[in-house]
C-alpha cells in the first residue's frame, strides 16, 4: 500500500495539468446555429517553429433558404495582430459552399502560428477566432499562453 | 522461491487493488450514469460518440436545434455498458427554463416509446437566462439499442414565463453497422484458472508432468474484441510433491522435484458468439522460472530464468450478471480451454528442459 501511495504521489507530481483554452459555445448568430463542442479544450500542438490548433465547429442553417458561406476571410486575432487561417467544409473540403435549409455542416479550421508572431508577447492572450458567415462573423475565444511562443 | 513469492505478492496485490477499486469504479459508474452538469464528463463522453450514427457532413452524430426559444445540441455516445444521449442546451430566453429530464422520451423506429434508463432519482434541470448546461441521458438498454435504426428524441422544456411546456425534438438515423460499438461487454476481466496437464513435448518431458496448474490473468479491453493483460501461471509438483518423503518414492533417475512459474504480458482477442458465450485467445510473452530441489535436498535449490511464450484459448460463458438499481454492474464467468507454454531454451542442473507444455484449464472469473 505504501508503494502504491508513493506511485500515486509520483505520478501526481510529474503529471502536468493541462491548460483549459477553449470555452464551450452554443450560439445562434446571423440565422445560423453554431457549436464548438468538438474542439479539444486543452490540446495545443507545438513544434520548434510553429503552434498548431485544430478548431472544428458545426453549423446549421436555421433559415428557410440556402445560404452561402465563404470561409476565405477566417482569421485569428492575437492582440493587435490578425492572422488568416485555413478553414474548409468537413465533407467536401471546400472553402466556399452552400448550406441548404436545416442542413448541418462541419467546418475544419487549421490554425498555424509562427512562434515569431509572439516574440514580443509577455503575457497571455485571449485570441479571437473569427469564422465568416453570410453577413457577420462567428467569434470564438482561445487562450494562448505567453510560454506557448517560447 | 523468492521470485515466486514476489510474483504471488504482486498478483495478489493487483487482485486486492482491483477489489478495493471496484466499489469506487461502481460508484463512479453510477454517478456517471446519472444526469450531470459537468462539462468535463460530457466532453469525455463525446470522445466515445457512436460512429454508427454519424453523418458525412460533420463526421459526427451531432444534431443542432433551435426550438422553444433555446439552442440545443444532441449527440449519441456510448461506453462498454451503456449508450447515452448527450444534450447541451443554451437558454436564450429572457427567463428561466426547466428541462424535465425524467420525461425525456425516445421513440424507436417510430413505433416504440422508451424513457431514460436512470439508475437513481433525477431532478429537473433549471437553466437561467443566458446560461447553458450539458447533460447525459442513458438509454434504457444497449442490447435493445443495437436493433434500432431510427430514434426520435423529445425533450420537454418548461418555460417559467409562460408556465407551459414545449417539446424540443430531433431525430437520429443509423448510418452504419459497427458491431464493436453495438456490443455490450466488460472492460476489465479477472480470471482464475485451474487444471491439469494434457501433454508435454521436447526435453521438458524429462521432468514429468505437473500434478496441476493454477493460472491467473487480468485483462483490460480497449473495445469489445481487443485487449491487453497480464497472465500468471504456476505448474507445480512435477514428479509428485514437494514433500521429500514422496519425492523419494519417485524414479531415482530424476532426483529432483520442480515447479514452473510463468508471468507475462498478453494480447487478447475476444469474439462473442452470443451476448453470454464468447471465446478468448491470448498469445503472450514473458518470463519463466523453474526451481528445483537438487539431490532431494530442500536446502539445496537451483533455479533458472528464461524467456517463454504462452497462448491461451478459452471458451467463456457469462452465467450471471450482478445488477444494482436495474443496471448491469458485474459479470460472472466460467469456462474451459487450454494453455500452451513454450520455452525455447532452458537448462537446469545441467539438464535441457526446453519444450512445450500443454494444460487443460477450467476457469471462474468476473468482469466489470
Amino acid at each position: 500500500m505504501k508503494i502504491l501511495a508513493l506511485l500515486i504521489v509520483l505520478v501526481a507530481c510529474t503529471h502536468r495539468v493541462p491548460t483549459r483554452r477553449n470555452d464551450f459555445r452554443l450560439i445562434k448568430q446571423d440565422g445560423f446555429l453554431f457549436s464548438n463542442i468538438y474542439v479539444n479544450p486543452t490540446e495545443l500542438k507545438k513544434d520548434s517553429e510553429r503552434i498548431h490548433i485544430d478548431y472544428f465547429v458545426v453549423v446549421k442553417n436555421l433559415e428557410d433558404r440556402a445560404r452561402l458561406i465563404n470561409l476565405d476571410g477566417a482569421t485569428i486575432t492575437i492582440g493587435l495582430r490578425t492572422v488568416p487561417i485555413a478553414c474548409s467544409s468537413h465533407a467536401k473540403n471546400q472553402m466556399s459552399f452552400s448550406l441548404a435549409p436545416s442542413e448541418t455542416m462541419g467546418i475544419d479550421c487549421k490554425i498555424e502560428l509562427k512562434k515569431q508572431e509572439g516574440v514580443f508577447q509577455i503575457g497571455d492572450f485571449k485570441s479571437v477566432i473569427q469564422i465568416p458567415l453570410e453577413e457577420s462573423k462567428a467569434r470564438f475565444t482561445y487562450l494562448l499562453r505567453a510560454e506557448d511562443f517560447e | 522461491m523468492k521470485y515466486l513469492l514476489l510474483l504471488l505478492f504482486l498478483s495478489t496485490s493487483a487482485f486486492a487493488r482491483v477489489n478495493y477499486v471496484a466499489p469506487i469504479a461502481i460508484g463512479a459508474t453510477l454517478a456517471a450514469s446519472a444526469v450531470g452538469s459537468h462539462e468535463a464528463i460530457y466532453r469525455a463522453l463525446i470522445q466515445h460518440e457512436l460512429k454508427n450514427w454519424s453523418r458525412p457532413e460533420t463526421g459526427t452524430s451531432v444534431r443542432l436545434e433551435n426550438q422553444c426559444g433555446v439552442n440545443a445540441e444532441f449527440h449519441l455516445a456510448g461506453n462498454s455498458r451503456d449508450n447515452f444521449l448527450l444534450l447541451g442546451i443554451a437558454n436564450t430566453l429572457p427567463n428561466e427554463v426547466v428541462i424535465k429530464n425524467s420525461d425525456i422520451k425516445f421513440v424507436y423506429d417510430n413505433k416504440r416509446d422508451r424513457f431514460p434508463g436512470f439508475r437513481n432519482d433525477v431532478s429537473d434541470s433549471k437553466i437561467s437566462s443566458g446560461w447553458w448546461q450539458v447533460t447525459w441521458i442513458p438509454f434504457p438498454s444497449k442490447d435493445e439499442f443495437k436493433k434500432v435504426d431510427h430514434i426520435k428524441v423529445e425533450v420537454p422544456v418548461w418555460d417559467a414565463a409562460t408556465r407551459e411546456t414545449c417539446i424540443i425534438s430531433t431525430s437520429f438515423e443509423r448510418t452504419g453497422h459497427n458491431h464493436v460499438e453495438d456490443q455490450s461487454y466488460s472492460a476489465v476481466e479477472l480470471m482464475l484458472d485451474g487444471g491439469f496437464p494434457i501433454g508435454q513435448y521436447g526435453d521438458i518431458k524429462e521432468l514429468g508432468g505437473p500434478s496441476s496448474i493454477l493460472a491467473f490473468e487480468i485483462n483490460f479491453y480497449l473495445n469489445a474484441h481487443h485487449g491487453v493483460g497480464v497472465v500468471f501461471s504456476n505448474e507445480y509438483d512435477f514428479d509428485g510433491s514437494d514433500n521429500p518423503k514422496i519425492i523419494n518414492e519417485f524414479d531415482e533417475r530424476r532426483n529432483y522435484s520442480a515447479g514452473i512459474s510463468f508471468i507475462g504480458a498478453q494480447y487478447v482477442y475476444r469474439h462473442f458468439f452470443t451476448q453470454n458465450l464468447y471465446f478468448t485467445y491470448g498469445p503472450g510473452i514473458g518470463v519463466q522460472f523453474i526451481e528445483d530441489l537438487k539431490e532431494n535436498d530442500r536446502n539445496n535449490r537451483e533455479s533458472s530464468t528464461t524467456f517463454a511464450f504462452s497462448e491461451k484459448l478459452m471458451l467463456n460463458w457469462r452465467f450471471y450478471q450482478f445488477q444494482a438499481a436495474n443496471y448491469q454492474m458485474m459479470d460472472f464467468v466460467t469456462g474451459f480451454g487450454v494453455i500452451h507454454h513454450w520455452a525455447p531454451s532452458v537448462e537446469v542442473n545441467g539438464q535441457d528442459l526446453s519444450g512445450n507444455r500443454l494444460n487443460f484449464l477450467f476457469r471462474v472469473g468476473f468482469g466489470f
